[in-house]
């Protein structure tokens, strides 16, 4: 059986159609952006320090909120996916909110929360920490909104492991933490890195939460999209040089991954 | 797997700018040899442009004090502060939007004076030549929301011209007006002179005429429970001093 050759189209024609005008929805505003940018100036413009800034922040922010997904994310998920407890719906639902609720309001719960005079405020500052206005902030504010993408797209990913795998490894002598690091894991890894690239996609475009809650200082806490917003009105020619940095990374990392996931797994195998 | 090899070319790109933008960062509090202050200066959104110069003036004369500045709509700030975010300085765009503060200051301290101006999408595509233009129900007027001192200055001016204005939309901050102007989803907008002078492209200027005009009164105060309170004070001082007003004057606003 090979993947080459295309099969005959059964695809009916108002549905080919619609799709074609759903792609022209979704390229038209990147046209936009790709027309309207400008080229000419943009490496001075790269250069200058309102967009190092922002990339600087923004490249702390997402790595640091794509570690503590990952940190928090593999086993809420993995929890979710193979543990059997009382409220088990109900938890599952709670993990997604930061998903459905909108970002600016997240921020404001945030604030609530962690913010000086939140639920944890006193503790926090016991401890010397205060969040607002910092870089930390950011990075607790776009894990929030991005961990729901990768709990989400792992807990699939587990939950369609074959146990069988998992219970040869285990009479074979493997403990619970070796069966999971060396025959579970790995089952999992385009799960892991769908799930790990869309939270990290989403930690990067955050807004709303990031600057409610950590406030939107150049430098500090103006990330990429933070900028955007707060330069345009005077510099529309850095707003857009970072318009176009941010769809490029996007853009880029996407396609590359979207290239490995459609690779079939036996040729990866031989190549 | 050429992709992917771009992908992590590009990625490495990223990640380089990023470690070289953190060694060119200006920033870091570990350089110095007094511990320096970092002062936190929430301003209204409309000082955007001028405050972080008065941050570099005063830092030449007290070389151990830098700035954190957060620039957002008037009401906006009095939340966040109210809410606890750790501010030194607080300054707003008006007097009544300090009222509204629970958070208890030191004495305001009046800093400078705005003025109120239109401003149009390059080419005056619905011909707006005056205030009255925009009682026009034909014109699509963009207004900062009534809560925000760029609004209720705006209102203010419209009665001094006996005209009833419809916005299109209310946006939270008077940069976000010029946004909305600027990239044409509205007529017109009435934002302060400054905010047009700042505005490199995409708008042009109408004025507002005097006898209709606003005069904005923009307070500074030093939030009482801030760690840096003295050099707090020293900074809203420094504001009515003779260098700090050249430079404010120099984006348009004028001494009190």
């Amino acid at each position: 059986m090979t993947m080459g050759s295309p099969r005959p189209n059964r695809a009916p024609l108002a549905l080919r159609l619609v799709a074609v005008l759903g792609v022209v929805l979704l390229v038209l505003p990147l046209v936009g952006l790709v027309v309207r940018a400008p080229w000419r100036d943009m490496v001075d413009t790269i250069r200058t320090p309102e967009v190092t800034d922002a990339l600087r922040v923004s490249l702390i922010s997402s790595t640091g909120a794509l570690l503590v997904c990952l940190f928090f994310g593999v086993p809420l998920a993995y929890v979710l996916a193979r543990v059997e407890f009382p409220g088990r719906a109900l938890v599952r639902s709670l993990v997604l909110v930061p998903m459905v609720l909108p970002p600016v309001v997240g921020g404001v719960a945030l604030l609530l929360a962690f913010g000086p005079r939140g639920v944890l405020g006193d503790e926090l500052d016991a401890l010397g920490i205060t969040l607002p206005f910092t870089t930390a902030a950011t990075v607790v504010a776009a894990s929030y909104v991005a961990l729901p993408f990768l709990v989400l797209a792992l807990e699939a990913g587990f939950a369609s492991v074959d146990q069988r795998h998992e219970e040869v490894a285990a009479t074979l002598g493997g403990s619970p933490w070796y069966v999971f690091r060396t025959v579970t894991l790995p089952i999992v890894r385009p799960a892991l890195i769908s799930g790990a690239t869309l939270a990290w996609a989403r930690a990067l475009g955050e807004f709303g939460a990031t600057i409610t809650f950590a406030g939107s200082i150049a430098g500090v806490t103006q990330t990429m999209p933070l900028a955007v917003y707060q330069v345009l009105p005077v510099s529309p020619d850095a707003a857009l040089t970072l318009s176009i940095v941010l769809l490029v990374i996007s853009t880029t990392i996407i396609v590359s991954l979207r290239a490995r996931w459609l690779t079939p797994l036996r040729d990866r195998l031989t190549t | 797997m050429r992709t992917r090899n771009l992908a992590v070319a590009l990625l490495a790109v990223f990640v380089a700018s990023g470690v070289a933008a953190c060694g060119s960062d200006n920033n870091t509090s570990d350089a110095g040899t007094s511990s320096p202050t970092t002062l936190t200066v929430l301003g209204a959104s409309s000082l955007t442009d001028a405050f972080p110069d008065t941050g570099d003036a005063f830092t030449q004369k007290h070389p151990d004090i830098n700035f954190q500045f957060s620039f957002a709509g008037s009401s906006e700030l009095v939340a966040q502060v109210d809410s606890g975010s750790p501010a030194d300085v607080l300054a707003l765009a008006g007097t009544s939007s300090l009222d509204a503060l629970k958070a208890n200051t030191s004495k305001p301290v009046i800093f400078a004076h705005n003025r109120l101006a239109i401003i149009v999408p390059t080419g005056n595509p619905a011909d707006v030549h005056g205030i009255e233009d925009l009682a026009n129900p034909d014109v699509k007027v963009a207004l900062a929301g009534p809560d925000v001192p760029a609004g209720y200055y705006a209102a203010e001016a419209f009665k001094n011209a006996g005209i009833k204005v419809d916005p299109v939309s209310e946006e939270v901050d008077v940069k976000s007006v010029v946004t909305r102007v600027s990239v044409g989803g509205a007529d017109a907008g009435v934002v302060y002179v400054t905010d047009a002078m700042a505005a490199e492209s995409g708008v042009e200027e109408v004025p507002i005429p005097a006898k209709f005009n606003v005069v904005a009164t923009y307070p500074a105060v030093v939030i009482n429970d801030s760690d840096h309170a003295d050099a707090a004070q020293e900074f809203v001082d420094f504001l009515t001093s003779d260098e700090a007003q050249q430079i404010l004057n120099d984006y348009g606003f004028t001494s009190p």
